[in-house]
């Protein structure tokens, strides 16, 4: 992704995330991975604490994405995933928009949005895309 | 194991309860002032929790180690927005595997997951993809 050609339109912070922030996390989604929750258990898979799940960081971008753009709007939202993150860590998270597209209806435009999340320590934790179809005059636009 | 042969099938209902409790924990404002809101964009990962308990596709047909497994990517597509009171139909079935030497030697294994949901009438609504990555056994 390239993250070179404009200025970030907006940043959020989420997070310190704590151990119950995963924990419900993991009993709203129902995924209950034990390597999020169990220390022992991402102790015996090679890990020195339970980690972060990718979903509550890809949660977190799709809450800051819809704040963006209206979540109504959004038709995609694709993330991949870099780097673990860990309990205590802030999630930062910034917003670009990389692409606009304007509709043959004429009154709307579909956007695309690149979204980071790094952590505190400035390591990137995950890399994601919102697509949405906005309208033309939405003040979004004019913030490019 | 196609799209039209699917791996697991399921129903699901989008429920304002579980609309809040997933709003809560990822930081969403949710809006209760609408009858029908639109859900958070990731919320159909909650699709797992209409699945019979510890259904994990990877391990279960693959033979994927859950310890040293990863959660790639994750891609939503929406044909429309989903809302509250929505009742879906879920379809899970393995798009690809492939494998790669890893950074570390030891062979990756991927596997991309889709899920298919349509609403009650049968059009299809949107869809899932997620890819699960089995890093090498020497660590």
């Amino acid at each position: 992704m390239n993250l070179s050609d404009s200025q970030a339109i907006a940043t959020r912070e989420f997070g310190p995330i704590s151990r119950t922030d995963i924990v419900r996390y993991q009993g709203a989604s129902g995924d209950f991975n034990p390597i999020h929750h169990d220390i022992e258990f991402a102790k015996s898979a090679g890990f020195e604490d339970v980690f972060v799940v990718g979903m509550l960081i890809a949660g977190y971008l799709a809450t800051f994405a819809s704040d963006l753009v209206g979540v109504e709007f959004i038709n995609k939202f694709k993330i991949r995933f870099q780097a673990q993150t860990w309990p205590g860590d802030l999630i930062i998270c910034s917003a670009k928009i990389i692409s606009t597209q304007p509709q043959s209806n004429g009154n709307q435009t579909q956007v695309t949005l690149e979204l980071i999340a790094k952590n505190q320590s400035g390591v990137l934790a995950a890399t994601a895309q919102a697509d949405a179809q906005i309208s033309k005059d939405s003040p979004l636009l004019s913030a490019k | 194991m196609t799209q039209d042969n699917p791996a697991y099938t399921f129903s699901m209902q989008v429920d304002y309860g579980k609309y809040l409790e997933f709003a809560a924990a990822t930081g969403f404002k949710p809006k209760p002032e609408e009858e029908k809101p639109v859900v958070p964009p990731t919320f159909l990962a909650t699709a797992e929790a209409w699945l019979p308990p510890r259904t994990w596709p990877a391990g279960e047909i693959l033979g994927f180690d859950l310890k040293r497994s990863l959660h790639g990517e994750q891609e939503f597509i929406f044909h429309k927005p989903i809302r509250v009171g929505d009742r879906l139909a879920g379809r899970i079935w393995l798009e690809s595997t492939f494998s790669k030497t890893g950074s570390r030697g030891g062979e990756m294994r991927f596997s991309i997951w889709v899920t298919d949901f349509d609403d009650e009438s049968g059009n299809s609504v949107a869809q899932s993809k997620m890819t699960i990555v089995e890093t090498g056994s020497e660590k």
